[in-house]
């Protein structure tokens, strides 16, 4: 290689440093926000990392993605979502490198049979003749291919709530009503917007006040305008209609490994609400919101907001006496959940550990 | 240390029954196993058992290696009193050997390896207490009070763990009658530096308002989820259920067992006694023995169950099926 | 528009002492707020004496007032009532010029969305609730001369929830019937145990044009009239009415003052160091709890949950804290944060009816809910006087609607701000419900403490069993 090329590579390297600066002061300016649009900005910057990078084995990518993800994640540690699709970008790589190194020994017998952990007890180098030997990530260029399937995961993130709308029609039925209390969720409301085309029925939406009140009046006239009967209703209303609701449908920030979930403050009380009325709660979700994280500690999770909103300033005289408390989302746990509704299809909660495994290497959890 | 008296227990074993090859006897081994080291569970004790015969016989096909581990294993399973956890044991080594011979179609080599590693077994059965320990560590937190029943060692590995990270916690311990084996967890718990309440197995509906989360080892998990543990172990998860506290059961996955049971009428265990009424006066010296006669296990349906914290991760009840539906399925 | 807002924002500045809600009708503050909105209403009733034929006073007369204590966002919503109106009768009066009956009447439908509709205005009313506000719009009362000027001025505080809450609507009803006893003269040819019954149902049918009235307003209206039935023939009028003033007046202590002192000595031990109370929206006698909790030297503190549109919890709260209480205060979507915390729930009651079930305002079966689920024993306390003898098993069947307007506003402060939906009315398909109260199912009360003792919920029958039998 020449010189020439080196000194482009220092070029893109602080193109690079520049992209990541400004997506991390981004993210902490909050002007990257939201579950879906952090999804799609921290795929992009990846496809950016993985191009302008150069490994000599695959271990030294997986690290270089890793540390960057770190730093990603660290910039507002409550979206999960950043660390989710770093951890996928992780995983694709990790497949990538695997599947060439399997094609290359020639030995596919290994997966024909499902192999239950519980075996990891007895088995040991047994196998040891066809397991990869480490030289071989470098064999082969994987970057088209990490590039491609890059590529991929940000259409999938495009195309999720799409494909979640598809199944609404499965989901609602003639004449039901439906209640929702996450007007933040654009999933949600383009589930509804789709069922609209096939079926009537009437959506009681919860206005989540203080924090998503405009969104959520903003909500019932997109509703509205679409032909669907909308009746906005206050919180502490929730309890009393619960009776008179076929479904709780709501949206979701993050949705974590035990089949728990994160959203907007009032959900966890709304699904108790659900539970209690035997109503079933249906979460609409992409994939990519599923995080390997299990909620030890639910407290640490729930982020607090601007007090103002609660009690506003005109109060002045409270303000100061009175500690004001603004939670901005709930950790609702799993059996507050009857279903959740994502890009792959419908799962219960308690099966969400499984897609967990399925999209995420153990060995990325922690970044 | 004790992976070296291991050794040699396994070496003096498997000596002894070169000697008398016809009179192997697969239950006083498995016996001998068990006794020569406490930390070993009654599954690994099974698999070594079967590691020792499949180093005695030698037999002369697949089909005839299968037919002697599966009359071994019926052996087992009727000779020994208290046999869920064993059979979880068995139960795993057999489908691993059908496994792999039906992979490799090599079924000396499959045997070679077996008897190989035999004393690694127990290691990494101890290993994965550790790894337990590990997954575990994160749901216990400063100032948390927690209880505890009966003895189990998974359960007693995480506490230990927790107090090495300097995490302060008090725990509560049932005595779990009839075995009495709550003195012992209370035992090494202080004696780790860690402060005990021992209550008796009654004071649990007293104490369970203080208690922030409950954890609980097992004998067996069963196919459901559910666990099959000491005896007292449904009464705390009711209770625990009615309070609102979570329940973890802290186990290793080779005690996952094909059983589903509905009820502990199901359990293979079974106490006849345990339901038969009488108008006879027990005789007051004969105390203990009258409740020796009550059940020692029950079972304990998963819906009381939060998660279960386990060396293959922490897991639904779901997690335990899928691992079993792959384990069985052909 | 503009037009429109002058008049309204002007009124607005010279009721302003009349705006906060008020429990106790003994400040001076009060009476004057009073008298107020009795001139209103004399007006009002005059007014509709003029436009004669088809005018509906009540609901003119409590719109002027809810215009009054709602102030700017009113303004705006008025705005939309002529704009609509202008569709309607292309006319372009304001509401102060609301002197003929036709423009009361559609002045009043900018008001009361969910009442009566215009023909071509959009069915604004939430279908599930369609059978509620019926019972409002039949009680056309013609205001006729019959209706005392305290009733008149009783109507609008309560239509514009100045008089708020079960107990204090009961105590100012009943002062109110005082002042309808004084002033009562029997006609000849009948006898006052007779008439003055009827004389009262035409005061109590108007007053509920304002709002429905609560279950401790029924019940002391039924004993009013069971006193009344009993009174001789033989007695003089004047002894007769002096008579039933003072029993209103014992009937007033017993029932609702003493009763409180009690109740608040029964509930006080449940406090203990270190707790943390959490309650919901106001209720007078819980605040009597906890100051007397405190005032005893007990160290704990209090959350208040509070919910729109009416925000009760923060005068509540105001008190509290002016008290020396340390309190915190939060919505109710973020009940589950607050609720790991809290030790014991207090509750007040509008309402307990005879199968156990808590009617309180809306939000309060959703505390005792998560209560219950984290293990937070609920007290409910509450007067006897309050315990129904009615049955109820849901939150639809039996409620009462507010104004839907109530919740464009989407500020938390004083000032309004029209929000997103400020042109509801004009959009087809969407409607807002306003429901005020909710009930809260006997198993996630722990207890009912009254002036009786403390009693599970299931044993409200047995209280109002012993109640018949006296």
């Amino acid at each position: 290689m020449s010189s020439s090329s080196a000194h482009t590579f220092k070029e893109k390297e602080r193109d690079l440093n520049t992209h990541i600066e400004s997506f991390i002061a981004q993210m902490k300016r909050r002007q990257i926000k939201g579950p879906h649009d952090v999804a799609i900005a921290t795929a992009q910057l990846l496809l950016r990392v993985v191009s302008a990078a150069r490994w000599t084995h695959i271990d030294q990518l997986i690290l270089q993605i890793k540390v960057v993800g770190r730093r990603l994640q660290s910039a507002q540690p409550r979206e999960l979502t950043c660390g989710n699709i770093v951890r996928r970008v992780l995983a694709l790589i990790r497949e990538e490198s695997e599947d060439t190194s399997d094609s290359e020994s020639g030995d596919g017998a290994n997966n024909s049979l499902l192999i239950t952990s519980m075996f990891s007890l007895l088995q040991t180098d047994f196998d040891n003749g066809n397991s990869s030997d480490n030289s071989k990530g470098a064999k082969k260029d994987l970057k088209p291919y990490i590039i491609e399937g890059i590529q991929e995961l940000i259409d999938e993130l495009r195309n999720s709530s799409e494909s979640i709308a598809g199944k609404s029609v499965e989901m609602i039925h003639e004449n039901e009503t439906i209640l929702t209390a996450t007007p933040n969720s654009n999933t949600v409301l383009k589930f509804l917007l789709r069922a609209a085309q096939k079926r009537k029925f009437t959506v009681l939406i919860a206005e989540v006040f203080p924090n998503d009140i405009e969104v959520a009046h903003r909500f019932s006239i997109k509703l509205a305008e679409a032909g669907i009967e909308a009746t906005v209703i206050t919180d502490a209303m929730v309890y009393s209609i619960m009776g008179r609701v076929g479904k709780v449908i709501l949206g979701t920030c993050a949705v974590l490994a035990n089949g728990g979930l994160l959203a907007t403050s009032g959900t966890e009380m709304i699904c108790q609400c659900a539970k209690a009325h035997r109503t079933p709660v249906v979460v609409c979700t992409g994939i990519y919101k599923l995080s390997p994280m299990y909620p030890f500690d639910t407290e640490s999770l729930v982020e607090v907001g601007d007090t103002g909103k609660v009690l506003n300033f005109e109060d002045g005289s409270l303000v100061e006496k009175v500690d004001v408390v603004n939670p901005l989302f709930d950790y609702v746990p799993p059996e507050l959940v009857d279903i959740y509704i994502t890009n792959l299809g419908g799962f219960s909660p308690s099966f969400m550990y499984r897609l967990v495994l399925d999209n995420y290497r153990q060995e990325d959890v922690k970044l | 240390m004790i992976m070296a008296g291991l050794a040699q227990s396994t070496a003096a074993l498997s000596a002894d029954a070169t000697a008398a090859d016809s009179s192997f006897d697969i239950v006083s081994t498995y016996r001998q196993f068990l006794k020569g080291d406490p930390a070993m569970t009654m599954p690994v004790a099974a698999i070594e058992a079967l590691v020792v015969l499949l180093s005695k016989s030698g037999p002369s096909t697949a089909s005839e290696l299968i037919d002697i581990l599966a009359k071994a294993v019926q052996e087992l399973k009727s000779g020994i009193k208290n046999s869920i956890s064993l059979s979880a044991g068995c139960d795993m080594f057999q489908r691993f050997v059908l496994r792999n011979i039906q992979e490799y179609g090599d079924w000396e080599a499959c045997k070679q390896h077996l008897v190989k590693n035999g004393g690694l077994f127990l290691q990494r059965a101890k290993e994965s207490r550790f790894k337990i320990a590990e997954l575990g560590l994160p749901f216990l937190r400063d100032d948390d009070t927690i209880l505890i029943h009966s003895h189990s060692r998974a359960v007693t590995e995480l506490l230990l763990l927790a107090a090495r990270r300097h995490i302060r916690f008090s725990v509560f311990v049932t005595e779990s009658r009839p075995t009495g084996e709550g003195l012992v967890t209370a035992k090494i718990l202080r004696q780790n530096g860690i402060p005990v309440r021992v209550i008796a197995d009654g004071a649990v509906g007293y104490v369970i308002q203080k208690v922030d989360k409950i954890f609980i080892g097992a004998e067996g998990v069963a196919e459901s989820g559910g666990i099959i543990n000491r005896i007292g172990t449904y009464q705390i998860a009711v209770l625990a259920k009615d309070a609102n506290k979570p329940v973890y059961v802290v186990a290793e996955s080779h005690k996952f067992v094909r059983l589903f049971p509905l009820s502990p009428f199901d359990l293979p265990d079974e106490n006849p006694d345990a339901t038969s009424f009488s108008t006879e006066q027990d005789q007051d010296d004969e105390y203990d023995e009258v409740l020796l006669n009550s059940p020692l296990l029950d079972f304990t349906s998963d819906n009381l169950i939060t998660a279960l914290i386990t060396d293959i991760g922490v897991l639904t009840s779901n997690g335990v099926s899928e691992e079993l539906i792959k384990m069985w399925y052909d | 528009m503009p037009d429109a807002g002058a008049p309204t924002s002007a009124s607005k500045g010279s009721n302003k002492p009349a705006a906060p809600a008020k429990e106790h009708a003994s400040e001076s503050q009060d009476a004057k707020a009073a008298r107020k909105a009795e001139k209103a209403a004399r007006r009002a009733q005059k007014v509709t004496e003029q436009g004669k034929a088809t005018a509906k006073p009540s609901p003119e007369a409590i719109a002027l007032a809810r215009a009054q204590k709602r102030q700017q966002q009113q303004q705006q919503q008025q705005g939309n009532g002529s704009q609509i109106k202008h569709v309607r009768t292309g006319s372009s009066s304001v509401p102060s010029g609301a002197t003929t009956g036709a423009n009361a009447s559609s002045l009043s439908d900018g008001n009361f969305g969910i009442s009566g509709s215009g023909e071509d205005l959009l069915d604004k009313r939430v279908s599930l609730f369609k059978h509620l506000d019926s019972t409002k719009r039949s009680g056309t009362a013609d205001a006729s001369k019959d209706i005392h000027p305290a009733i008149l001025a009783l109507t609008l505080q309560i239509a514009s929830y100045t008089v708020i809450g079960s107990s204090a609507r009961c105590m100012a009803t009943l002062q109110a019937f005082q002042a309808v006893i004084r002033d009562y003269r029997t006609p000849a040819g009948t006898t006052l145990s007779r008439n003055l019954t009827n004389h009262l149902s035409k005061q109590i049918d108007f007053l509920k044009t304002a709002r429905p009235l609560s279950v401790t307003m029924g019940n002391a209206i039924r004993w009013l009239k069971q006193e009344i039935s009993i009174v001789s023939i033989d007695v003089s009028d004047q002894h007769a009415r002096d008579t039933l003033i003072e029993k209103i007046d014992t009937f007033i202590r017993d029932k609702i003052e003493v009763a409180d002192r009690v109740i608040v000595q029964t509930a006080v031990p449940q406090i203990s160091d270190g707790d943390v109370a959490l309650t919901f929206a106001r209720s007078l006698v819980i605040e009597q709890i906890f100051l007397e909790a405190h005032a005893c030297g007990i160290q704990f503190s209090v959350v208040v949950v509070d919910s729109r549109p009416f925000y009760e919890g923060k005068e509540l709260v105001r008190r509290l804290s002016n008290a020396g209480l340390k309190c915190e205060y939060v919505l109710i979507s973020g009940l589950s944060y607050v609720m790991s915390d809290a030790t014991t729930v207090f509750l007040g009651a509008h309402a307990v009816m005879s199968n156990g079930q808590l009617y309180s305002r809306v939000g309060t079966a959703l505390v005792a809910m998560s209560a219950k689920r984290k293990n937070v024993p609920v007290i409910v306390c509450c007067e006897s006087l309050k315990f129904s003898k009615e049955v109820q098993l849901d939150s639809v069947t039996f409620n009462e609607l507010g104004s839907p307007d109530d919740l464009v506003n989407i500020s938390s402060g004083s000032t309004p701000i029209s929000g997103p939906l400020k042109d509801w009315r004009t959009l087809p398909n969407l409607k807002l419900l306003n429901i005020l109260f909710d009930l809260t199912p006997p198993e996630y009360i722990k207890k009912i403490v009254t002036e009786v003792g403390s009693l599970p919920a299931s044993s409200v029958p047995v209280i109002l069993r012993e109640y018949d039998r006296i």
